[in-house]
């Protein structure tokens, strides 16, 4: 068996896991009708917004009302938001175990290059001895989720488009500060 | 075939066709960013395989990763396609579309090939 082969194990493991999110949220969020008209009004925010801003013009009330209906668009999506991170944060878990449990221990190829400090908490994780170019399976699950759950969640297009992703809840947090 | 699939399909064939008569095109941003991102995960993966391949080591790779994958992006959205960016967001959203997803398929790419070919590593244990 080759590093290839145990790294394209990891890469299906990763690429598997980031499926099986996407149809979770798209089973459980994104399909729900009421999510679909946030999601279009999160389109129409967006497209008003851009084009108070290309406009130049300082129309105060205008940009007031926008605001408004940011914040209460931002209230109305949290929920459906914290239900996507914490499928998310779920299943990356999940599959870090699996992963450390399956391959951990062992490194599973060389890196080309020698490492910075920070970076060997991950490409030497659980490895023994002091050749800090040899590279753990966590660390090629990471640069996996990193290259593939983007990737994934762009070409299903389930449901989290880009103005979703775009539309801020710090409005919303900020304002919940000053109530307290 | 479902309208839904259908849809898809016509919204594909409509960017392809914007690719080949880019003179004629006018771009949403969804459908150009999807495209910048796609092409950022191309160039990503052929630099990452040439990399692991000759091979390149070192900081010098990242880099020249870095530095192929903005000069393809800029070269592509303003040579050949010939957007206004200010449209788009500015050159900082549109060069930065994928650019996280780009850099882990690069060092995937990079990585296990040079294992493969050049480091002579074995593994142990499986």
């Amino acid at each position: 068996m080759s590093s290839i082969h145990i790294a394209g194990q990891i890469v299906g493991i990763s690429f598997a896991s980031a499926l099986l999110v996407e149809f979770i949220s798209w089973l459980f969020i994104y399909r729900r009708p009421a999510f679909k008209n946030l999601s279009v009004e999160a389109e129409v925010m967006s497209a008003k917004k851009a084009e108070l801003a290309s406009s130049g013009r300082k129309d105060e009330k205008a940009r007031k009302k926008l605001e408004d209906a940011s914040l209460k668009l931002s209230a109305q999506l949290f929920f459906y938001k914290m239900g996507t991170m914490v499928v998310n944060a779920v299943f990356l878990m999940a599959t870090w175990k699996l992963v450390s449990a399956w391959y951990g221990g062992r490194p599973v190829a060389r890196l080309p290059f020698h490492p910075p400090g920070f970076m060997t908490k991950a490409s030497h994780a659980g490895l023994p001895g002091d050749d800090m170019t040899e590279c753990s399976s966590n660390f090629i699950y990471v640069l996996s989720q990193m290259a593939i759950k983007g990737s994934v969640n762009k070409f299903l297009n389930a449901g989290a488009t880009r103005a979703l992703a775009n539309h801020s809840q710090k409005p919303l947090l900020e304002r919940l500060k000053k109530v307290d | 075939m479902s309208s839904k699939t259908q849809s898809k399909a016509g919204a594909n064939a409509s960017v392809i066709s914007k690719l080949l008569s880019p003179a004629d095109a006018t771009w949403k941003k969804d459908e150009l960013m999807n495209v910048l991102f796609t092409l950022k995960i191309v160039v990503a993966i052929g630099f990452g395989c040439m990399c692991g391949l000759l091979p390149i080591t070192g900081w010098p790779a990242f880099v020249g990763y870095i530095v192929t994958s903005m000069v393809f992006t800029l070269g592509f959205y303003q040579s050949y396609l010939q957007i206004d960016e200010e449209e788009f967001g500015g050159h900082g959203e549109l060069l930065n579309e994928g650019q996280a997803m780009g850099l882990g398929a690069f060092a995937l790419c990079w990585i296990l090939l040079y294992t493969e070919v050049h480091s002579g590593f074995e593994l142990k244990g499986f």
